[in-house]
């Protein structure tokens, strides 16, 4: 990926979330987003996603801006993929609906074509077994696996993950980093928000470390995490390396 | 004097199932064996009829079901107008009740009030205070004259009001995170009410809306004030005419059984066939 950050800028009411992010990832493969709750890394990830727009600012993603207006902005919102935190599977909808619904209704495949798709995408997850099961028949490694089927079904340029582990216990969430290491692999370019350090160590290109609102650093996975550079880096790794 | 306390002793941590307990504690109807079900029924209904009999015979009326049978086709033709009235209050006023709940979520302001100020007034006044209006200041103004018409509308707008606040509670109920789903997957607006809103909500929509259509049917019988010729009017009609008081309003209670029990029986398969585990 080629993303391009230029002073990024957003407030919710009178707080500032972000505050003139700048940076630029070129050749990037796998971004980690590191830093502690409510430092702006959802946001921004958000942000990149197209689902907020920041206040001042432009994303520029592989030489293309972000735009703002709601309607090119849908258009854009379709060709990147999202994982969320609490998987957000449509409930009355069967894994496979889940996974037909954006193809058929968002990107205009024949419903055939759209069940092929989806199909293959489960399979390769290993989750062929539970297409026809409804979210609440799922555990939730298996809901999260369905959404990122989901996320990657539609081939999207860039995979976004949002803290796709915190709702997770530690068995469904090695099953999950397992997926996206896979994807990792096979050379999927993707932003990842985690608090997973030791994952986001393995599988980082690149890390930025985000606090108040501003990017502190940035750097490849060992040297960030070998020799922080900034204070607040180095007090933060310290704290959740601790245990 | 105080008795030191025992520790308590450990009980192993509760292993959590996979398949979360059913919610219920009484057993569902689906156990009982269907003789014994159709049993129990008739014994509840028995003992409901039993009851009326006692009550009856003790106030010492005489029936006497001569006086209005010559009558049953005016019975017939008053039930016949209550059901296409309702019938197409009932439609209509689900339509009002789409259309006034989306446009209370409109993002145009004016709108928002309109469908406010709306479900306010209607909610807040007599249906019958309404009817009047709507026939002797409204339709006049307008040079309608046909009275079906009016008070089908009325009773819709009447109507309308309630389902839109159950439509918009049931849109309501769905919740942000799904609808941002819909964003990040790339749906239009119409498309998120369409696939994600409208089939959730209906889940929270259908109880109180069985519950609504039935009201909206026995409703109908206010017509009779506008003189419109439907089944209430027919009974009162007959006891006059017969001064056989119980024998022209007992027909009453079971014509609008017949109406209100179908729909109340279809809307709860409905809720079956939606039901999920969210």
């Amino acid at each position: 990926m080629d993303l391009h950050l230029q002073a990024v800028t957003k407030r919710f009411d009178t707080q500032r979330v972000l505050e003139g992010i700048d940076a630029r990832f070129e050749g990037v493969r796998s971004l980690v987003l590191i830093g502690p709750s409510g430092g702006g890394k959802s946001t921004l990830l958000r942000i990149i996603a197209g689902l907020e727009t920041p206040d001042a600012g432009r994303v520029v993603l592989n030489g293309e801006a972000v735009p703002s207006q709601e309607n090119a902005l849908r258009h854009y919102r379709r060709s990147i993929g999202v994982v969320f935190q609490a998987f957000n599977l449509f409930p009355h909808l069967s894994a496979l609906e889940n996974l037909t619904l954006p193809l058929e209704k968002a990107h205009g495949k024949p419903r055939e074509e759209a069940r092929a798709i989806a199909m293959a995408a489960l399979r390769r997850f290993r989750l062929e077994a539970h297409a026809a099961k409804r979210p609440g028949q799922l555990s939730g490694g298996q809901k999260q696996r369905v959404a990122i089927a989901r996320a990657i079904a539609i081939r999207p340029r860039l995979l976004l993950f949002d803290e796709p582990t915190s709702a997770l216990d530690p068995e469904m969430t090695a099953e999950v980093l397992e997926v996206i290491e896979e994807l990792r692999a096979e050379g999927s370019d993707f932003v990842l928000v985690t608090h997973a350090m030791g994952f986001a160590r393995r599988v980082a290109d690149r890390v930025a470390f985000l606090a108040d609102g501003r990017l502190m650093e940035n750097a490849g996975a060992e040297a960030l995490f070998n020799r922080p550079e900034t204070a607040a880096c180095r007090d933060f790794l310290a704290r959740v390396l601790k245990y | 004097m105080l008795v030191p306390l025992k520790p308590a002793p450990l009980e192993p941590e509760p292993r959590v199932s996979p398949v979360p307990p059913a919610r219920q504690s009484r057993p569902a109807e689906g156990v009982v064996a269907l003789p014994l079900r159709a049993l129990y029924f008739v014994a509840a209904l028995g003992l409901l009829v039993g009851l009326f009999y006692f009550c009856a015979g003790a106030s010492g009326y005489v029936w006497d079901w001569s006086a209005v049978l010559p009558y049953w086709p005016k019975f017939l033709n008053g039930w016949k107008m209550t059901l296409a009235v309702s019938a197409a209050a009932l439609v209509l006023s689900t339509l009002l009740g789409i259309a006034f709940a989306l446009a209370r979520r409109s993002s145009f302001l004016p709108l928002r009030y309109f469908s406010r100020l709306y479900v306010e007034l209607i909610r807040g006044t007599p249906l019958l205070v309404q009817l009047m209006i709507s026939f002797y200041i409204v339709a006049n103004g307008f040079g309608v004259q046909n009275r079906y018409v009016v008070g089908v509308v009325a009773l819709a707008l009447f109507s309308g009001a309630y389902i839109s606040e159950i439509i918009r509670a049931g849109i309501e109920s769905v919740g942000a995170s799904q609808l941002e789903s819909a964003r990040a997957i790339g749906l239009t607006p119409a498309q998120t009410y369409r696939h994600v809103i409208f089939p959730q909500a209906i889940r929270q929509i259908l109880p109180p809306l069985a519950g609504q259509f039935a009201l909206l049917i026995k409703d109908s019988s206010l017509l009779s004030v506008l003189g419109i010729n439907e089944f209430m009017l027919a009974g009162q009609e007959v006891s006059s005419f017969t001064y056989a008081v119980f024998e022209a309003y007992l027909p009453l209670a079971v014509g609008y059984l017949i109406l209100t029990l179908p729909i109340s029986l279809w809307v709860q398969s409905m809720e079956r066939r939606h039901r999920y585990e969210s």
